[in-house]
């Protein structure tokens, strides 16, 4: 099976090829690994690779392809994706330039909302605080644009994926990246 | 002496990690012991550890942790005649020492004058002065005008720091290098002072450059006496919270130990400091000189690094001199031993500007090995609840050197797994291989401006790997979810492997 995968926008092809139970022969950037690969515990993977011993924490939501990995006090995001599937994907996502809804990232609840309906705002532009744990956390615009929905309410508890609002990319500033 | 002189039973007003702590040394002094907790809390590991629990009210630590009549009304049902605070929630509520005092219930912390001294910073910093302990120069007075700034400024010394008495964030601040700017300095706080806060008081202390925030262990009893137990060095942190402490401080030598030691023995000896408490300065590593920052009338968070350069129990300790025992050991006998680090696990995710994590703690895996220390309240399952403080666990490490101490911690580390939220154990990783670090050789800006770049440029020798891990991961869920297409159960029959082929060709 091929893959791409995108790291930090970058995308790479890699081959996946299972020849025993548990032992892979992976194809990266021109390179074969042959890994000995077991999850002893969930999420936990035990890697074994020439010899070299690994423990590799991965993090996979149910529906994502978006994987978490932390190895050694380094954290990486894959999004991987078997390479029919990408071209089809690519097809029909808007990208990151189409309308953002923009929701909770944990629970919590509304301090200040910064904006309202119809504002313009930038990206990276702070939109709404919601505060957690004792502590403010900022909402940011992920792209220019205009707010065109606005649910949260200050002083309102909200839940993890909660909507908290939706950016929709101003027509003119979307023409460059 | 026998542990059953100590105390009927005693009961914990906190949770999480301290209120382990806390019940654990209880148990080891034979004294019985009560949990409160929240209903967000019923599940908690201290309600587990201790012999009775009763619940106290909602969520919300207003609702439950902070009410004291509650605590104290469920203190005397149950027999208690003892109350630990534990840090936090009620440990500097001085008139819940007195309402203690009054139901007959021992608080196990410093008398209410000391908490009530102690928590007024103006108060605090005044009575120093009257002990000579050295404060930031100019801290106590308000500007009225330029000709009064002047002459301040002039005592004070150069550089030196304006600042808002309302400032935050950063905002409402500047430095002064040399008299020659101070006029436009000030003008540009009082504005800016007066545009976003409405209020234009503003003060100046000299400006201390490569601060080190030390603090001293201090140990009082009833009848007097008090002793210190050595700095612990905290300069570790992100935006004024601590993440990382050690001991011994790599800039303090025998000489200004002693000094820093008196003097903070000196400040407690002024309120008849009878508990355990902290006494923090601030340290110019390049001088030697040191300020008094403000006294901790608590057991502090990180009293655990003490603790492993001491060999001694501070909660112990704190429970035999609110039961009235005079203090066992001498300053001459405290000698420190070895190198202790404290890495703070919060529940917050360090590659993401360290946002509050939640959620359900799916796996946890803690170090162990020698003089490794782990503190902690949570368990494999537990809901993180978000009502509270985000500090899940303290990873302890004692060695006998620094050097072996910054290794150990790495080791321990790279054993720590907390998986169904994000934590700050890769910021610790992080720091302790930081080069900075590693040298002793940080100040409290350090996380805040050096290591972030470093962090930021350092290589990532292990992104192949990861990929890896990623892909051969995904390669076999596809895989699990092609047999269940096909209604196959177990994917790793030969039957089923050449179905999973099927399926690959039938999609091309």
């Amino acid at each position: 099976m091929t893959y791409i995968v995108t790291h930090k926008n970058r995308e790479q092809n890699v081959k996946v090829e299972e020849f025993h139970p548990g032992q892979y022969k992976v194809l990266l950037g021109g390179k074969e690994y042959l890994v000995d690969y077991l999850e002893p515990q969930n999420n936990l993977l035990s890697l074994i690779i020439d010899g070299r011993s690994y423990e590799v924490d991965i993090d996979a939501a149910d529906n994502s392809d978006v994987y978490g990995v932390d190895i050694l006090g380094d954290h990486f995001e894959f999004e991987v994706i078997e390479e029919k599937r990408k071209k089809l994907v690519r097809k029909m996502s808007a990208g990151p330039s189409g309308r953002q809804e923009i929701k909770s990232p944990m629970s919590g609840i509304v301090w200040k909302i910064l904006v309202k309906e119809g504002d313009l705002v930038e990206s990276g532009q702070v939109l709404i605080i919601l505060e957690a744990m004792k502590m403010k956390n900022e909402i940011k615009a992920p792209l220019a644009g205009c707010v065109s929905v606005l649910n949260a309410r200050e002083g309102v508890p909200v839940a993890t994926n909660d909507m908290l609002c939706v950016v929709e990319p101003d027509e003119e500033q979307s023409s460059h990246s | 002496m026998a542990a059953d002189s100590l105390f009927n039973k005693i009961l914990i007003a906190n949770r999480g990690e301290i209120a382990v702590r806390i019940i654990r040394s209880c148990k080891e002094l034979q004294i019985p012991t009560v949990a409160v907790y929240s209903e967000a809390d019923r599940g908690a590991l201290h309600v587990r550890a201790a012999d009775e629990a009763y619940c106290i009210g909602e969520a919300p630590g207003s609702r439950s942790y902070l009410r004291g009549d509650t605590i104290i009304a469920i203190a005397k049902k149950t027999g208690c005649d003892a109350i630990h605070p534990g840090y936090g929630f009620l440990s500097e509520r001085a008139d819940f020492a007195e309402q203690c005092a009054a139901a007959g219930i021992t608080f196990v912390g410093p008398n209410p004058h000391a908490i009530r001294v102690m928590c007024n910073k103006a108060a605090a910093r005044a009575l120093a002065a009257e002990v000579d302990v050295p404060l930031i120069p100019g801290m106590q007075e308000y500007l009225t005008d330029e000709g009064q700034a002047r002459e301040l400024a002039a005592t004070i010394g150069f550089p030196l720091m304006i600042k808002a008495a309302d400032g935050y964030g950063g905002k409402g601040m500047r430095k002064v290098e040399r008299p020659e700017d101070l006029s436009k300095a000030l003008r540009a706080v009082t504005s800016e002072t007066l545009n976003s806060f409405g209020r234009s008081e503003v003060y100046m202390e000299r400006y201390i450059e490569n601060t080190r925030h030390i603090e001293i262990q201090v140990l009082g009893d009833k009848q007097g006496h008090i002793v210190h137990f050595m700095e612990r060095e905290c300069s570790v942190q992100r935006r004024y919270q601590k993440m990382i402490e050690e001991a011994p401080s790599t800039i303090i030598n025998d000489e200004l130990r002693r000094k820093m030691g008196e003097a903070a023995i000196s400040i407690a000896r002024a309120v008849r400091y009878d508990s355990a408490g902290t006494v923090e300065f601030l340290v110019s590593a390049k001088t030697g000189d040191f300020f008094f920052l403000e006294m901790n009338p608590r057991l502090a968070v990180e009293h655990p690094i003490t603790e492993a350069i001491t060999g001694t129990d501070l909660c112990k300790e704190m429970i035999r001199v609110a039961a009235g025992l005079p203090l066992t050991l001498r300053q001459e006998e405290i000698k420190i031993r070895g190198h202790a680090i404290e890495c703070r696990i919060y529940a917050e995710d360090p590659d993401n500007n360290f946002f509050p994590s939640e959620g359900r703690i799916s796996c946890l895996r803690t170090p162990g090995g020698p003089g490794v220390r782990d503190e902690s309240g949570i368990y494999e399952g537990l809901d993180v609840p978000i009502y509270y403080d985000p500090l899940l666990a303290k990873l302890v490490i004692w060695a006998s050197t620094r050097e072996r101490c910054i290794s150990r911690a790495q080791r321990a580390l790279s054993e720590y797994f907390i998986k169904g939220i994000k934590t700050t154990i890769p910021f610790s990783e992080r720091i302790m291989k930081n080069r900075h670090f590693m040298a002793g050789d940080y100040d409290t800006t350090f996380t805040d401006t050096s290591f972030v770049k470093e962090d930021a440029a350092r290589e990532k020798p292990h992104l192949d790997l990861a990929l890896l891990a990623a892909v051969i991961k995904t390669f076999r869920r596809d895989k699990v979810r092609a047999c269940k297409n096909i209604g196959i159960s177990d994917a790793t029959t030969p039957a089923a492997q050449s179905g999973w082929k099927m399926s690959g060709r039938v999609k091309r």
